[in-house]
């Protein structure tokens, strides 16, 4: 979100799905979509068909990877230095896109000069990736008709989160793939409405429709449309929050289908702050870790089946959910219940339907205006911007960048000078290993609603290691080990994976009730958007010298 | 079976929530939904009436629904008055 609103101003990915279809060149960075993005991922597949090139940057060789034409091995957290040796390579070879860099984008020269020191040499050396494939990959983005550049959680659970996401949007600025169709940057959302969700403005310095809350103008108009006050500087995010909790000064919480008490990183710190809150409130479907160390419990609905509404996908295509079943037992429509909890503060809100609500959003936010149910439902789902019920914008967005009328060109998208840093936590004697974490295709997050249901695929938790690392630290398939980080440590069985290389491991986080990855996790984070730095870890690797450990006796249940 | 056999994840059947739950000491005992709420704002009434500053959190939801999302940041803005509102959708 803040690395797009900072070159473009809109928080949103600028393609749609099927303009993937028709790219020739796709990049996929930091993004096993084959796993984490399937449907997306068919999208790819079509254009894979049709003779799209298909580039993988990824420290790990993935199932995403096995489809690619191309797969960029990098070490963990170099992707800057990566992007600005593509950088200087486009610029050296002659392939910048002038006539979009001199009309629509501003800073080239100071870029241009950053970029520089980046020679093929120095990036592969710093990266791991050859020369000859870092070349190959700046000459086929910079001369495709249409390429999209598509990254998820491997670009942003960074501590420069931020600073990578904006050194892939030069590359874009550079050779003018973005803002037509084809041509675009997609960040793959990690969760179905993690889009709408800040669309909404559960954000701590956005109202909905990314209208600043520090903006007295538009703050004066919720004001007026809500009839109460809204306090005029920007909040906390969720990891300040966290730090507030520590220095004591936030201690009460709402929360909302979130289990922060398994997903943070350095889990066991996040446990103890949320046990030391005065008052802890969780609304949720299910009993979470989060949930047992709660004040009040309220049972909630499941938004997809049992509750009326929208949601907003990477896309930006707002579509309707529809309720077709009651909550079980007593549990109650989310809605109603913070209804009923506004009601008791002395805030009292009327909503005959879930529609008045989303009539509400319209009035306030501009780019949901023309989005009204009925249309909804006739078109199957709009994009936003949308400001008007006459009207369909086009699929992309920024299309104005190519404008020919200066003033229509609006303001020029910005390139940003962005230094490589490596991982906030070095890896070092004592912890020797990178340990990098995601997902697998079977499983969800903490596993709070995957882990219920049996699948052929799972295969619980592991810890991948390179049949290198396997050799040298004399570990079988399946033997179980001891993972060490500087701030806890876990036992899970070795898997031996040949799509790592040496000095990388890899885990999930989707099984916190048996292997408790997030207390290996570091939570430093990005100072601009203050995600945490699920990527990077140090660890080292023990053997348990016991013949028979008693958990290791358990046999699972499931596949 | 293998001394070191893998440790897999064990099948737990989906538990819905039911009913409402309060603390009482180490516990949550099922409750009504008018004891549940009526706690819930007590304590958050406390925490707003507190003179240095109410210090109040939401964490909403990535998976629910925009009118959810609208209405949780209205419920933090207008009734609770922090802007200290965040979800998972950041970067």
């Amino acid at each position: 979100m803040v690395g797009l609103a900072t070159v473009f101003g809109a928080g949103g990915g600028t393609s749609s799905y099927a303009e993937a279809r028709d790219a020739d060149v796709i990049v996929m960075w930091g993004s096993n979509a084959r796993n984490a993005h399937p449907i997306y991922f068919h999208h790819v597949l079509q254009a894979v068909r049709r003779g799209a090139t298909l580039f993988v940057i990824d420290p790990r060789r993935t199932e995403t990877a096995q489809f690619a034409d191309r797969w960029l091995g990098l070490e963990v957290g170099t992707d800057i230095a990566l992007s600005n040796t593509v950088a200087r390579e486009i610029i050296h070879a002659g392939l910048v896109h002038h006539g979009f860099v001199e009309r629509a984008t501003s800073g080239f020269d100071e870029y241009a000069a950053a970029v520089e020191p980046w020679t093929l040499e120095r990036g592969s050396e710093v990266t791991g990736v050859p020369p000859d494939a870092i070349r190959e990959l700046a000459h086929a983005y910079a001369t495709a008709r249409a390429a999209q550049l598509c990254w998820t959680l491997g670009i942003t659970e960074h501590h420069n989160g931020v600073d990578n996401v904006l050194s892939l949007c030069n590359l874009a600025l550079l050779a003018g793939q973005v803002g037509r169709y084809g041509a675009g940057l997609s960040p793959l959302r990690g969760q179905n409405n993690v889009q709408g969700g800040g669309d909404m403005g559960a954000l701590p310095d956005r109202l909905p429709g990314f209208q600043r809350v520090d903006d007295d103008v538009a703050r004066a108009r919720f004001e007026a449309e809500w009839g109460a006050t809204v306090p005029p500087t920007p909040g906390r995010n969720l990891t300040q929050m966290f730090d507030a909790m520590e220095r004591g000064s936030l201690r009460s919480l709402l929360v909302v289908g979130e289990n922060p008490a398994q997903s943070e990183a350095d889990v066991s710190r996040a446990v103890e702050l949320l046990h030391g809150l005065d008052h802890l409130v969780v609304l949720d479907i299910h009993r979470t870790g989060t949930a047992e160390l709660a004040d009040v419990v309220l049972p909630g609905s499941a938004s997809w089946c049992e509750s009326d509404g929208t949601v907003t996908n990477s896309e930006r295509r707002v579509q309707r959910v529809r309720k077709a079943l009651d909550p079980p037992g007593e549990a109650r429509d989310d809605i109603d219940i913070l209804v009923e909890l506004a009601r008791r503060l002395g805030h009292d809100w009327t909503y005959d339907t879930h529609e008045d609500i989303w009539n509400e959003v319209r009035r306030l936010s501009p780019m949901h205006a023309g989005m009204s149910w009925a249309r909804l439902e006739a078109t199957g789902g709009l994009q936003w911007p949308c400001p008007s019920e006459d009207s369909v914008e086009p699929s992309f967005l920024h299309g104005r960048l190519w404008a020919d009328d200066p003033a229509a060109r609006g303001r020029r998208a910005p390139f940003s000078v962005v230094a490589h840093e490596p991982p906030a936590e070095a890896v070092t004697a004592e912890f020797p290993l990178r340990l990098t974490t995601g997902r697998r295709l079977d499983s969800y997050n903490t596993g709070v609603q995957s882990g219920g249901y049996r699948s052929p695929n799972r295969r619980g938790e592991s810890v991948d290691v390179s049949p290198a690392d396997a050799r040298s630290l004399d570990l079988a398939d399946g033997e179980l080990v001891r993972v060490i980080s500087p701030r806890g440590a876990v036992e899970a069985p070795v898997r031996i994976d040949r799509g790592l290389r040496a000095g990388l491991v890899f885990m999930t986080f989707h099984f916190p009730d048996e292997v408790d990855v997030n207390r290996l996790t570091i939570d430093a984070t990005d100072p601009k958007s203050g995600t945490a730095e699920f990527k990077a870890a140090a660890v080292r690797i023990e053997k348990i010298e016991t013949a028979a450990h008693p958990r290791t006796t358990e046999r699972m249940v499931t596949s | 079976m293998a001394a070191f056999g893998p440790r897999r994840h064990r099948y737990r059947p989906l538990e819905r929530l039911t009913q409402p739950l309060v603390r009482d000491g180490d516990t949550l005992r099922p409750a009504s939904w008018d004891e549940a709420l009526d706690r819930a704002a007590r304590g958050f009434r406390t925490a707003l009436e507190r003179e240095t500053g109410s210090g109040i959190g939401v964490f909403s939801c990535s998976k629910s629904t925009n009118e959810m999302n609208f209405v949780a940041q209205k419920l933090a803005r207008t009734a609770l008055a922090t802007n200290d509102i965040d979800s998972c959708n950041r970067t």
